[in-house]
């Protein structure tokens, strides 16, 4: 894990969604932002792009977000890299179900794109911030 | 607030001007774009993919300030697209100030 969260990753097949990150995270959060259309396209760029926190969409069309958690955690780069599932689903059994994959987290969909940047902070500098931020 | 759009907060609000007028640009676009998303969920037959939809304008709509459209498009959801509740979609599209067809 490098010494400062710099490079964030997202994960969504949402083209809107996917605005919306860059926006907050580039230009509110002033990261370094990589936005991908799927699970597989992340597979591909994660290795060059080494994120240190990956933002993943959970029902997506080609690979769910669960599936894509799994294989990125096959990759040696990825190793220790949290990843923080978004998702719009917002009962609690459903929570706690996405976080028994493994995820470092979960943001619940819609999330606010100012207050995005702070919000992600401590799944980075703890491994695991508070479970429903 | 843009004319029309009588359900939506603010997120930029407060922040730079230039953050402002950026996020100003990227609602209109998302705005511009909701008739497109009304007729792929009109024209999607009830079940997983006209789920889907809802589900993503559910996120969409709320990270834009659409608080109103996206609790119906939520309920719209949850509720597997009942008329009443497409029809609670529309209104909130409507009350964005956007015309669907």
């Amino acid at each position: 894990m490098s010494e400062a969260l710099r490079r964030v990753m997202c994960v969504e097949d949402d083209a809107d969604i996917r605005m919306i990150l860059e926006f907050s995270l580039g230009t509110v959060g002033g990261y370094e932002v990589r936005c991908c259309p799927g699970g597989r396209a992340a597979l591909e760029q994660a290795p060059e792009f080494k994120p240190d926190l990956v933002l993943l969409d959970v029902m997506m069309p080609d690979l769910s977000g669960p599936e894509t958690l799994a294989a990125l955690r096959e990759l040696p780069s990825m190793r220790g890299v949290p990843v923080v599932f978004m998702t719009a689903k917002a009962m609690p059994d459903e929570l706690e179900q996405l976080l028994e994959h493994g995820a470092t987290g979960l943001i619940v969909k819609p999330f606010d794109p100012m207050t995005l940047p702070q919000d992600i902070r401590p799944y980075w500098e703890h491994g695991r911030g508070p479970r429903f931020g | 607030m843009a004319p029309g759009s009588a359900d939506a907060s603010d997120p930029a609000a407060g922040q730079s001007p230039a953050v402002q007028a950026a996020f100003a640009r990227l609602r209109s676009q998302f705005l511009a774009g909701l008739p497109q998303r009304w007729a792929e969920i009109v024209s999607t037959p009830a079940g997983l993919s006209r789920a889907a939809a809802l589900h993503r304008l559910t996120g969409a709509a709320g990270g834009f300030g659409l608080t109103a459209l996206s609790n119906a498009a939520r309920q719209a959801e949850v509720t597997g697209g009942t008329a009443e509740t497409l029809l609670a979609v529309r209104r909130e599209i409507e009350a964005a100030g956007v015309t669907v067809p």
